[in-house]
């Protein structure tokens, strides 16, 4: 297949745009569906929808955002395809693994048990905010959710951790 | 500033300093303790959330339009692999040329794969009598003047679970979507309690309406009222309407659509 300038173009604009967000689209991914592999799916799909309709993109520095909203339907359309196989998701999630950057130690795994714990609306936020940096404004365009709502779900994730887990002040 | 609306504060937006934060940590003992309290969490919650990427996504982005070549080179051959209980693509544009509607019979086989919706035998058949052709249309047409509204490009998405309350008591389900979806309810057709959706496609919103026990002949263009689009055989004796604005934006919502998915039968 012969290729053209446009298409060259095209592909390096696309490298600019993705290359560069496809560590953090991963993470979201993966603490999306709780599965590494499944997580590698969704943003292998996630990139070829996006290229596919890169053009839609009018704001480069809006790419991040674009990008994760992409990545949040994939997932949500991998589980439906998988519902609808009538697979049990909790079987499908329920022995997560696990690739921690940092070395692993008890308080590391018992705080990742209590995070998978947590509903997946509580979850997100606090992925978007805590591993990607998100302000609560861009979270809310993210999830389609008013600030009030981003922001009251943050707290009850908060609030739920320090419940549910030891922090180990004494 | 009160205990309550401290923790609210620090626990939604730990980063977030404030003379007012500052003073009521100051001055109360148990405001202080949380304040350290969410340190530490927000110190566990960075190592925890810290998960390392395989490596296929360390590589070098893979030239996208060869992948896209390949992909769909795969999809035709599954496809023509796919079971016999989905109807494929060229059987429904077969039957479509039998009712000599050309302009719509690629668009509606291909917008029946992008909507995706599978229709089951209802559980409760009823014995409403079904008006097919122009009764049809009209009814369809009458339902959404009222609904011009829902028909709006929008930013709203709803979620899997909402569309799917709406689809379950038709007997319908969703297997994917072009684009979001702004609007899901149930409405009432020929007496009948439909599944109601606009899907936000790339060139604009579409209506969808999925009618279980409308039966029709074939697929039938509509065009009337400002509306453009198509009806057609859906399920066991059911259909579905698909109608845009115009031509080009339910033809986005087509093109949108890499799925392949097919109607059970």
């Amino acid at each position: 297949m012969q290729r053209t300038a446009s298409d060259a173009a095209r592909q390096r604009r696309f490298e600019q745009l993705v290359g560069e967000h496809r560590e953090d689209l991963y993470r979201y991914a993966y603490w999306l569906s709780r599965d590494s592999a499944l997580a590698e799916d969704v943003v292998q799909d996630a990139m070829m929808r996006a290229w596919k309709s890169l053009d839609s993109l009018r704001e480069d520095q809006a790419a991040k955002p674009w990008l994760l909203t992409i990545v949040r339907r994939e997932n949500a359309r991998f589980f439906e395809r998988k519902r609808l196989e009538t697979v049990d998701i909790d079987e499908l999630v329920g022995a997560p693994t696990l690739h921690l950057a940092t070395e692993q130690d008890t308080d590391t795994d018992d705080m990742r048990a209590a995070i998978f714990e947590l509903e997946p609306e509580y979850r997100e936020p606090l992925v978007l905010q805590v591993l990607l940096g998100h302000s609560t404004k861009e979270i809310a365009e993210i999830m389609d959710l008013s600030n009030g709502a981003v922001l009251t779900r943050l707290h009850r994730a908060r609030k739920k951790l320090i419940e549910n887990f030891d922090l180990g002040e004494g | 500033m009160d205990f309550k609306e401290f923790e609210f504060s620090v626990l939604s937006e730990p980063d977030r300093e404030s003379d007012e934060i500052a003073a009521k940590a100051q001055s109360c003992p148990e405001s202080r303790a949380l304040k350290r309290k969410a340190a530490l969490l927000e110190q566990q919650l960075v190592q925890a959330l810290g998960v390392s990427v395989p490596d296929s996504l360390r590589a070098p982005v893979p030239d996208m339009a060869a992948l896209e070549a390949q992909l769909d080179a795969a999809s035709a051959t599954e496809a023509a692999q796919s079971s016999d209980n989905v109807v494929p693509l060229q059987k429904t544009a077969a039957a479509a040329n039998r009712f000599a509607v050309p302009a719509w019979i690629g668009l509606a086989a291909c917008l029946a794969l992008v909507v995706g919706l599978v229709l089951r035998q209802p559980e409760i058949q009823t014995e409403t009598p079904m008006p097919g052709g122009e009764d049809l249309i009209a009814e369809v047409i009458e339902h959404l003047g009222p609904e011009l509204e829902s028909m709006q490009p929008s930013d709203v998405s709803l979620s899997i679970e909402r569309v799917s309350n709406v689809l379950e008591p038709a007997g319908a389900r969703m297997v994917s979507t072009p684009g979001p979806i702004s609007y899901a309810k149930s409405c009432v057709i020929n007496g009948e309690l439909i599944p109601h959706l606009v899907v936000q496609g790339e060139n604009g919103p579409v209506t969808i309406l999925v009618m279980p026990n409308q039966m029709v002949d074939g697929p039938m263009t509509i065009m009337r009222g400002g509306f453009e689009g198509i009806i057609m055989p859906a399920g066991d004796g059911g259909s579905v309407a698909i109608i845009g604005r115009d031509s080009a934006s339910v033809e986005a919502v087509r093109k949108a659509s890499s799925d392949t998915l097919g109607i059970s039968i």
